[in-house]
């Protein structure tokens, strides 16, 4: 149990409508209204609050369209309950020193159906407005995108990424679970197949069915 | 280039005037007004001081090439090889797109390199914020 007077609920608000509908406001728009405005109440700006939970949307998309940059995160999804235990484990990381102040957000465009589904690939996300229909496909055009500038920032040649690749490969070896043990060379990665221009294949990581425990 | 069978995007009210300012070849964004620091995607506050007024406005339709990957594996509607890339406006922001209108290779496609917005229309609900290499400074 929390000790006592450790852990305060500092704000909170609602959006009421009589009419419940909020046309105006997309489903993120919801949690990042009602969040602002338990944010006013509070006496706090975007960068006082550190951690973010939320359920049905993602809690990093909220903290990225609220200028939230987090250390805690929650996205327990278990029905309507799931705020109740954003409670509990906001108290739990404020006590642990995970963060100081967490933001409970919830969102839902029921009855408007606007912006309504979150994670996904749904036409209004901010995924597929701002991002997806410019065609990336998996992690080797997802994650890869800012490489480039990076390279020329700090001087990366494609011979370094390639040691990556390679240096991974060593480890692979020594594993016996390992799916590929086979050395290979800074010219086997550069001679592989280009996926994603700087990344070629030898430098993506391997499709496999995984389970650990 | 593309043949738009893949998914797209779709207004909400908040984002709605960014999508009309499109079809007509504008590139409208949302500053702070005291600020009059712009930024993107566009909400109805500024994510560095929610509390601020905000107002849309037209944008230069002019940037520089940021960062990009050549994708050699393309999703449906594409046509490969093509590059995902990032613009940074002249206002400071950054957006994903691609670049038309320009080879799709490393040689043709240089860091830094100037662009301008050259809107794709898709249908009469959308028309994408494609940028090609800049006619001019």
């Amino acid at each position: 149990m929390p000790k006592p007077g450790s852990v305060a609920i500092v704000g909170a608000a609602e959006l009421v409508s009589p009419e419940g509908r909020f046309p105006e406001l997309s489903q993120l728009g919801l949690h990042a209204k009602a969040a602002i405005m338990a944010m006013k109440e509070a006496g706090l700006k975007p960068s006082d609050i550190d951690g973010v939970a939320c359920a049905g949307a993602s809690p990093t998309e909220v903290a990225f369209y609220l200028g939230i940059t987090p250390t805690y995160v929650d996205g327990t999804a278990v029905g309507g309950c799931s705020f109740m235990i954003h409670v509990r484990h906001a108290v739990a990381a404020i006590e642990s020193g995970l963060a100081k102040t967490v933001l409970i957000t919830h969102g839902e465009s029921g009855r408007s159906g606007i912006g309504r589904g979150g994670f996904g690939f749904a036409r209004q996300s901010l995924n597929a407005q701002f991002e997806g229909w410019t065609g990336p496909m998996g992690p080797p055009t997802m994650f890869t995108v800012p490489v480039l500038r990076y390279m020329k920032t700090y001087g990366v040649t494609e011979e370094h990424l390639a040691m990556v690749a390679v240096v991974q490969r060593e480890y692979a070896a020594r594993n016996p679970n390992a799916m590929m043990k086979d050395p290979i060379t800074i010219e086997d990665v550069l001679n592989s197949r280009m996926i994603a221009y700087p990344f070629r294949l030898l430098m993506c990581c391997l499709v496999t069915d995984g389970v650990a425990r | 280039m593309h043949d738009y069978s893949k998914v797209l995007p779709q207004a909400t009210p908040e984002t709605q005037p960014y999508w009309d300012g499109l079809k007509e070849g504008k590139l409208m964004l949302q500053r702070n007004k005291q600020t009059g620091r712009a930024y993107f995607p566009p909400r109805p506050f500024d994510p560095r001081d929610p509390f601020a007024e905000v107002e849309w406005f037209e944008a230069s339709g002019k940037g520089r090439l940021l960062s990009y990957v050549i994708s050699h594996r393309p999703p449906p509607g594409f046509e490969a090889p093509f590059a995902i890339a990032v613009v940074e406006t002249d206002e400071g922001i950054k957006m994903m797109t691609n670049i038309i209108d320009c080879p799709q290779t490393p040689e043709a496609l240089q860091l830094d390199m100037r662009l301008e917005l050259a809107p794709t229309k898709v249908n009469d609900e959308i028309t994408l914020p494609t940028w090609r290499p800049a006619k001019e400074g």
